[in-house]
């Protein structure tokens, strides 16, 4: 797989690509509860609730010839080429197949409580027989309801034939050039494999010329075929079933007592798992498929003539462009950015001047998603009680009088008597808005590792949603210093008016390598200074520890790094900006008393996040 | 021995398949769907193991099968500190087939220290003394990890809701959460596992998972149950003449909510003075609040709107008369002095300052002090109501010292698909053919909402414009007019709501209805 590929493959499987998905699947089978993943482990299935697809089948996303072949063998105009748009259609195909097998089928499949069977071996041989015939008729389903859906359903089963196999080749090579030895005579177990097979490839791949049976299968065949055309004609689930039970009893000599292998058919049908028990879930609630009248085959009228896939134009562009777009969207939001400074551009002590300051905007991170929510709804409580506070804090409404009124509260003009003249007041109030910013920077260096570097990412998160909801400005940066390297590096995980998405880069917060703060408080300094504009501006620094750091010709250890540290704090507060530190632990907590104008001991973790609020509260009420 | 870090050693011989997990196999990666924040992992990846996996479906099976009152012989118990676990699990007979051949039922018991005792039983209950194969590595694992996870469930308040969930509707995304949230919670948990007989109930044991879930399951199902009441009216001498004609007379399309059906008796015996309704918008909040008083025969005296601009002369004020100033009461005020029903809607959107004779007239020797410094009791037939929508758009906190003085705090669900129909084929008949496809365009914005956390409202009320309009222009431009504005000029989410109303079939039903 190249780079690329493995990026649209990223992408593609991403949270949002699959809600994406998800949602289009919903869409068609009208079901909300519809849910949809991707496990890339060769199948698709359902159990009526849950799809699962494989964007990645047979690799074809990255097997050029089998996209020209199935492009060209399609007709196509233009040859489906690259990784993103193979993704999609093939996940597409799956997804509509499996579809509407929720709209058109029993679950769970009829076979499961089948008086017939009786040994595991004899109901996946009659759940395999179904599923046969339920493919073929949803594909039919299928072209007949939803016209516009053909194109996904032409690409999945044309697909199938041309994606390679490293052991087995192609299904269409396999199709058209391999049979069984005509000459031999074969076990009952083989030639109920090659029945199934024969007749999974004439019912659902009509448009390839597979080589005769022999001579053995021919009286076998005779009789099963109009039962498999038949049933898959039928309306209802429970007479496709019947179509499959008078099936397995013709071939009921030929079952086996061990497990026959199927692999060929399965693989010929593309999707096993939804018809062959419940394996794949659990505790499946019934659902009945819906009943449909057939007007045409995927590939074939009803009579066996081909019908050319009439392409039309608009609905392939369309398609192609629909997926060019979020391909484009996700890929935005893949790609970090990075803006270099030098010490010397932030007015910070001499000792840093040729320092390297690295600004890394990183990029959005949706895998993050799903655990910045669990942080958000374990801490909820603490959440909404502090974005109430917040509120009656930063609510407080200004009172303003409102005079010379014909009528209001209380008559405010010395003409008390004189109806015309006297004029009355009333009371108004104008909302007070918040007039503070807060840039959190947080210490990356490596002896925040484990508990603290977690405590200090749920305070981050939980001090974001409450500062969100009530529209204070704020920012959270990851500050660190690379050893034996002259450079700083500031991670803006939250930069001031974030996207929503960039929330989730909270969860980055990592721990390694030293600090040097002295430089760092300049760079927030600077940093608040071109992003904000109210009045009060707060810094609030968590860290553990002395800065420190060393690379060539420049050791930044204590007692200098201390003193620098100082100096740069003093010098920042003085220009206005408060520096509050919150050192976690108590040993830490007397070293940064030394650095720091204000210093807060967070002697439990636990209490990292309450602490930080209660700090920010104090400053709204008191900026 | 860490049974976590083990359990990605082993896996069963030529079956990779993690038995009713979704497809997923030993080694899968599902990454896309969950990253734990504390992964320490190389390539920062989430991996899945056969022995967690079927551990999480071995256990939710026996759970969903509780929920869903299907017969299961298995038990769990625990102490009340839940420092105590034994479990005796029998292994359905489709496990049985899945490389687990001779062990009919397992059971494992662990107390405070660090020691998991387990053992395989045939299909007599009784203790298997050898190591028979089915007990091989992978399948020894199955009892230690189920006895963990289900400690993990007992005591873990949060993860032990999302099992529950997870067993009422399994689903690969929340699978792999289970999954990894319990490996990264023992990954470094580190147990002596010992292979020996294990008895009845240890005595410590009295808890039982069973019997926790059924009383839940009876708890929950009892609430909608309660309906046993006796129906309470007012006297008609209880208000003047001139008052009752303004008992709220309703078309019967109107129908109470059944939950509010026993309020009204305690309303109208004045057990409950104060009522609170909160829900999402076009619920019926205020609906309802009329079909109180039409049901108990009780004056509406007022219906006060609190919006922004509502000010301090609710209860009156001081108005010239010809060359005096006179104080005029508001209904409000007559309906604290003569008895009646006031309605406060949104009640949240008032400033506080204005709603404070509240607190006074609802306390229980309830009084208001009018501007002209007359003192007015609150009569014994005074009923307030008031209904508010919580985290809308311009709602305000309400002050916690009026908040308790509400006697009776209902918040009304969302409707029902079936009160929708039937709401909108009374009022809107043209719109009857076309009702299930704006419930689907209606649950597929709500859920677009839900999941991406939207500050958007979208309500029956909004059908309902939808389904008038769409009499004259069809549905698709109605559409436009009553449906998209609730994206409140948020181009991407009307764009958004339009493709949703677009991929439904409108057209023979416009047909049908255009003018």
């Amino acid at each position: 797989m190249t780079e690329k590929e493995e990026e649209a493959l990223a992408l593609f499987q991403c949270e949002e690509n699959r809600k994406r998905e998800e949602s289009y699947v919903r869409g068609f089978v009208q079901n909300e509860e519809v849910e949809l993943a991707f496990v890339n482990e060769g199948r698709a299935f359902t159990d009526g609730r849950n799809i699962t697809v494989d964007p990645m089948m047979d690799m074809l996303f990255t097997d050029r010839k089998a996209l020209k072949e199935t492009s060209r063998f399609l007709g196509f105009r233009q040859t489906v080429r690259s990784p993103w748009h193979a993704l999609t259609f093939t996940s597409r195909a799956q997804e509509v197949h499996e579809g509407l097998h929720i709209l058109f089928s029993d679950f769970p499949p009829p076979a499961v409580h089948d008086v017939r069977s009786t040994t595991k071996e004899r109901m996946e041989v009659l759940a395999l027989i179904g599923n046969i015939i339920e493919d073929a008729f949803i594909e039919s389903a299928g072209v007949s309801a939803f016209p516009n859906m053909e194109l996904y359903l032409r690409w999945g089963r044309v697909s199938h034939l041309f994606a390679k196999q490293e052991s087995a080749g192609t299904v269409y090579e396999r199709l058209s050039q391999a049979g069984i030895d005509h000459e031999q005579e074969h076990s009952g177990v083989i030639r109920l494999e090659r029945i199934l097979e024969q007749m999974t490839s004439e019912l659902l791949y009509p448009m390839v010329k597979a080589k005769e049976a022999p001579a053995e299968l021919t009286e076998w065949l005779d009789q099963v075929r109009p039962l498999f055309f038949e049933g898959a004609e039928q309306e209802t689930p429970s007479q496709r079933h019947w179509y499959a039970c008078e099936i397995f009893d013709l071939l009921e000599p030929l079952i086996p007592e061990e497990m026959p292998d199927f692999s060929f058919t399965e693989r010929l049908l593309g999707g096993t798992g939804t018809h062959c028990s419940s394996k794949n879930t659990f505790q499946i609630n019934g659902s009945r498929g819906r009943a449909c009248q057939i007007t045409r085959r995927l590939f074939v009228d009803q009579d066996g003539n081909p019908i050319p896939f009439d392409e039309e134009g608009t609905i392939l562009l369309t398609a192609i462009q629909a997926g060019g777009e979020a391909f484009g969207q996700f890929k935005q939001h893949s790609e970090p950015v990075m803006i270099d400074w030098i010490g010397s551009e932030t007015g910070a002590s001499a000792m840093h001047r040729s320092i390297r300051i690295r600004e890394i905007h990183p990029s959005v991170d949706l895998l993050l998603e799903k655990s910045y929510r669990k942080i958000v709804s374990q801490y909820l409580l603490t959440i909404n009680t502090y974005i109430r506070r917040f509120s009656a804090l930063i609510q407080t409404e200004n009172e303003v009088i409102e005079d010379r009124r014909y009528f209001g509260k209380g008559i405010s003009s010395k003409h008390f008597l004189d109806i015309k003249k006297r004029c009355w007041y009333r009371t108004s109030h104008v909302p007070g808005t918040p007039e503070l910013s807060v840039l959190l920077m947080i210490d990356g260096s490596g002896s925040m590792f484990g508990n603290r570097r977690n405590a200090a990412v749920q305070a981050s998160v939980i001090l974001h949603e409450v500062l969100k909801k009530n529209h204070i400005e704020h920012a959270v940066v990851e500050y660190r210093a690379i050893y034996d390297k002259p450079l700083v590096e500031h991670q803006v995980l939250l930069p001031f008016s974030a996207a929503e998405k960039e929330q989730y880069n909270l969860l980055r917060l990592s721990a390694s390598d030293g600090t040097r703060e002295g430089l760092s408080l300049f760079w927030a300094e600077n940093y608040l200074a071109a992003h904000t504009v109210t009045d009060h501006q707060l810094i609030i620094v968590i860290s553990d520890g002395f800065p420190e750091h060393c690379c060539e010709g420049s050791q930044y250890f204590p007692p200098v790094s201390v003193k620098d540290t100082a100096n740069a704090a003093e010098k920042i507060s003085r220009s206005g900006t408060k520096i509050i530190a919150v050192a976690l632990g108590h040993d830490c907590y007397e070293q940064l008393c030394r650095v720091y104008p204000k210093t807060l001991e967070c002697d439990s973790l636990d209490r990292l996040p309450q602490q930080l609020l209660k700090l920010i509260a104090s400053e709204l009420r008191m900026p | 021995m860490k049974p976590c870090k083990a359990a990605y050693k082993f896996v069963r011989e030529e079956d990779k398949e993690i038995y009713k997990c979704f497809g997923f196999r030993h080694l899968s990666d599902a990454t896309s769907y969950y990253v734990h924040r504390n992964n320490e992992s190389f390539k920062g990846t989430t991996t899945l193991c056969q022995a967690i996996g079927e551990a999480v479906a071995f256990t939710a099976e026996y759970i969903g099968d509780i929920l869903n009152q299907k017969e299961h012989t298995g038990e769990v118990y625990t102490d009340q500190k839940q420092s105590y676990f034994w479990f005796d699990l029998p292994v359905p007979k489709d496990w049985r087939e899945n490389g687990i051949t001779r062990a009919f039922g397992y059971r494992a018991y662990s107390d405070e220290t660090s020691v998991i005792r387990f053992c395989a039983t045939d299909r007599y209950g009784i203790y298997l003394k050898s190591d028979p194969s089915d007990l091989m590595d992978c399948a020894k694992l199955l009892p230690v990890l189920t006895l963990l996870l289900l400690r993990l469930i007992e005591t873990d308040e949060e993860y032990g809701a999302a099992f529950l969930e997870f067993s009422r509707k399994p689903s690969a995304a929340s699978f792999v959460v289970l999954h990894e949230d319990f490996y990264q919670y023992y990954k470094n948990n580190d147990y002596i596992l010992s292979y020996r007989e294990i008895l009845s109930v240890p005595k410590e044991c009295t808890e039982s998972l069973r019997e926790r879930l059924l009383t839940m399951m009876e708890n929950n199902a009892a609430l909608p149950e309660e309906t046993s009441y006796e129906a309470v009216t007012f006297p008609e001498e209880a208000f003047a003449p001139e008052y009752r004609e303004l008992v709220p007379a309703l078309s019967q399309e109107f129908e109470l909510p059944p939950m509010l059906g026993a309020l009204c008796s305690a309303v109208a015996a004045g057990d409950m003075r104060a009522v609170l309704l909160h829900g999402p918008a076009g619920t019926g909040k205020t609906m309802s609040c009329k079909l109180i008083c039409q049901q108990i025969g009780l004056p509406l005296m007022d219906t006060v709107n609190c919006s922004e601009n509502l000010d301090e002369f609710i209860l009156g004020k001081f108005l010239p008369e010809g060359d005096r100033i006179v104080f005029k009461e508001s209904f409000v005020t007559k309906a604290i002095r003569y008895g009646g029903a006031v309605v406060f809607e949104e009640i949240n959107f008032a400033r506080p300052q204005y709603l404070s004779f509240l607190n006074s007239l609802l306390d229980d020797n309830g009084f208001v002090r009018l501007d002209n410094g007359e003192v007015v009791r609150r009569h014994q037939n005074f009923r307030f109501f008031a209904t508010m929508n919580i985290g809308y758009y311009g709602t305000k906190e309400l002050n916690q010292a009026l908040y308790n003085r509400f006697n009776a705090i209902v918040e009304l669900s969302e409707l029902s698909d079936e009160a929708i129909t039937k709401m909108l084929t009374a009022r809107v008949p043209t719109c009857t053919k076309q009702i299930p496809t704006m419930l689907s365009v209606y649950h597929r914005i709500k859920t677009k909402i839900r999941a991406e956390e939207l500050d958007i409202v979208i309500s029956p009320r909004n059908l309902e414009n939808w389904a008038r309009m769409a009499v004259y222009e069809g549905y698709l431009t109605a559409a436009e007019k009553t449906i998209l504005p609730i994206a409140r000029n948020e181009r991407s989410m009307e764009e958004m709501i339009r493709k949703i109303v677009a991929s439904h079939q409108w057209r023979v039903k416009t047909e049908e209805t255009a003018p």
